[in-house]
């Protein structure tokens, strides 16, 4: 069954211009090959490793890009490209985000006066109620209402900041890194609350480095590497060992986790100023061949996912 | 040597105890995993353990299991090495950003260049300025600089919780070496619990104190 996707991303590119010395300007390229698509009723997870531009992905679809930054490729919102004034208009309403750093916090407001923006339109006792609902939920005690953000620790600030978005009527979720800092009992808690919203209708955009936390709830799973998007894999590919996975980078992702073999391979994602001509892995890749280091793979289909790799099977 | 903590007690509000008369000990050449959720006080108990903070009551003290009376009460915010080194989950606010990589590396002394090797740091970052560095990167640098021939203990507060699963495992790979080369005690704060199970050989958990 194909859906028709509410968020789809094609080709974006992102680039800064940044000044290297006096009024010399270059342009450094951040974002490379983005693909995606997402439908209602769907988890996405977004995984990769920091400094992939998993962060930037979402401030692009919300239009909260610093000045100095240049996008190329398309970003659809209900088949419509998005432009900057629709973002805008949607950003809040029909689009939230669940930002990543807790310094997003306003530190002069108390949880509940935090909580509270997303029930703008609510009676007061309505409010009242959803606010100590999404607490005791959480695990939270009630007195944390009247905290400050500077009161709370890193996990209480990470349940604060997804009560603010889960207790709007958005039909997209942005979420950006949710899980970190979160102890097991609140994180099943979460999760459980992401694939609820999600069955209700809403399409969910998870972007973690966490696979566990995704494989747990994601639908599919787009693998983010260097600033490109190298492989669509649904969460079973994951089994035993990786085996359904398609591209070289997955597949050793999939090794190096603490319940797999635990181990790594050698090597860095290589920064946005020492990109290589060809494929993004290929320094680092064992299947690596000249073709590879001439130009970049295209994003193909392979067993049902997608995989920008010429050698993937 | 043993790092042990006796009968901690610490509070942030009036009234409100964290910590209450706790205890916790680590031996040399053990990893031990501390887990609880959270707002129960680890990172509290990390910085008490480091002597960042001054506990209310109770007391630190490194010594020797065989002779005890040879070990000596570590005394808050002492002056010298601090033979407990602490590394926390945000390796950029632990690192000063108008240095560079080569002052920040060098500051106990240049790693020799296998450390270097080992710990994956390449010799082109040294002249970079932190910023221009991603988080795995920088937190290599915050570990390499913990493993000195002094540190007796390390106390890792969801060091890798930040990074991606080949970076988690190139950093600890590196960390677990040298502790059982040297004798290191580690301390592992973690939410994730797969990953506390495959690392330590003993896990405490911090509401059943």
């Amino acid at each position: 069954m194909k859906r028709e996707p509410i968020l789809k991303i094609e080709n974006l590119e992102l680039s800064f211009s940044q000044y290297i010395q006096g009024l010399k300007k270059r342009e450094l390229t951040v974002i490379t090959n983005l693909d995606l698509e997402l439908a209602e009723g769907e988890i996405l997870a977004v995984v990769g490793s920091s400094g992939s531009g998993k962060s930037l992905l979402a401030h692009a679809i919300l239009g909260i890009l610093p000045y100095n930054a240049r996008t190329r490729g398309k970003i659809l919102y209900k088949g419509k490209v998005l432009s900057q004034r629709e973002k805008e208009r949607l950003r809040g309403q029909e689009i939230v985000l669940v930002p990543q750093s807790v310094n997003y916090l306003d530190p002069l407001l108390q949880v509940e006066q935090q909580i509270g923006i997303s029930l703008q339109n609510k009676t007061k006792e309505q409010k009242e109620k959803m606010n100590n609902e999404i607490l005791h939920r959480y695990g939270l005690d009630l007195a944390v209402k009247q905290y400050y953000p500077f009161q709370l620790s890193g996990g209480m600030a990470r349940k604060v900041l997804l009560a603010t978005a889960l207790t709007s009527s958005a039909k997209v979720i942005i979420a950006d890194e949710p899980t970190p800092g979160l102890d097991d009992e609140s994180l099943g808690e979460v999760l459980k609350d992401f694939r609820n919203l999600s069955d209700s209708g809403k399409a969910i955009l998870m972007i973690t480095h966490d696979i566990q936390a995704a494989l747990k709830i994601a639908d599919k799973i787009a693998i983010f590497y260097a600033g490109a998007t190298l492989e669509l894999a649904a969460g079973i590919d994951f089994a035993h060992g990786g085996q359904g996975l398609r591209h070289p980078y997955t597949k050793a992702l999939c090794r190096a986790l603490p319940g797999e073999d635990f181990e790594a391979i050698e090597g860095r994602q290589p920064l946005p100023s020492e990109l290589p001509q060809g494929c993004l892995f290929s320094d680092r890749c064992q299947l690596c061949t000249e073709e590879c280091t001439r130009q970049r793979p295209d994003y193909r289909m392979i067993r049902g996912g997608k995989a920008r790799c010429i050698h993937a099977t | 040597m043993r790092l042990r903590a006796h009968n901690i007690t610490y509070g942030y509000a009036k009234g409100r105890k964290i910590l209450e008369n706790v205890n916790f000990t680590v031996e040399e050449g053990e990893v031990v995993g501390l887990t609880a959720p959270s707002g129960y006080g680890k990172s509290t108990l990390a910085k008490i353990l480091a002597g960042f903070i001054k506990p209310e009551q109770g007391e630190v003290f490194l010594e020797k299991p065989e002779k005890a009376e040879s070990g000596y009460k570590r005394e808050p915010f002492s002056m010298g090495y601090n033979p407990v080194q602490l590394i926390f989950q945000h390796p950029e606010k632990a690192i000063n950003p108008k240095w560079k990589m080569r002052k920040v590396i060098s500051e106990v002394g240049m790693p020799s260049a296998q450390m270097l090797k080992a710990a994956g740091i390449k010799e082109e970052w040294l002249e970079r300025w932190p910023a221009e560095l991603s988080g795995g990167e920088l937190q290599r640098f915050c570990v390499l600089r913990a493993l000195n021939e002094q540190t007796r203990f390390l106390i890792a507060d969801e060091m890798t919780t930040m990074l991606d699963a080949i970076t988690q495992a190139q950093i600890w790979n590196l960390v677990l070496t040298y502790a059982s080369e040297h004798r290191m005690g580690v301390v592992v704060i973690s939410h994730e619990k797969i990953l506390v199970d495959r690392l330590c050989t003993k896990v405490v958990d911090l509401t059943q104190m």
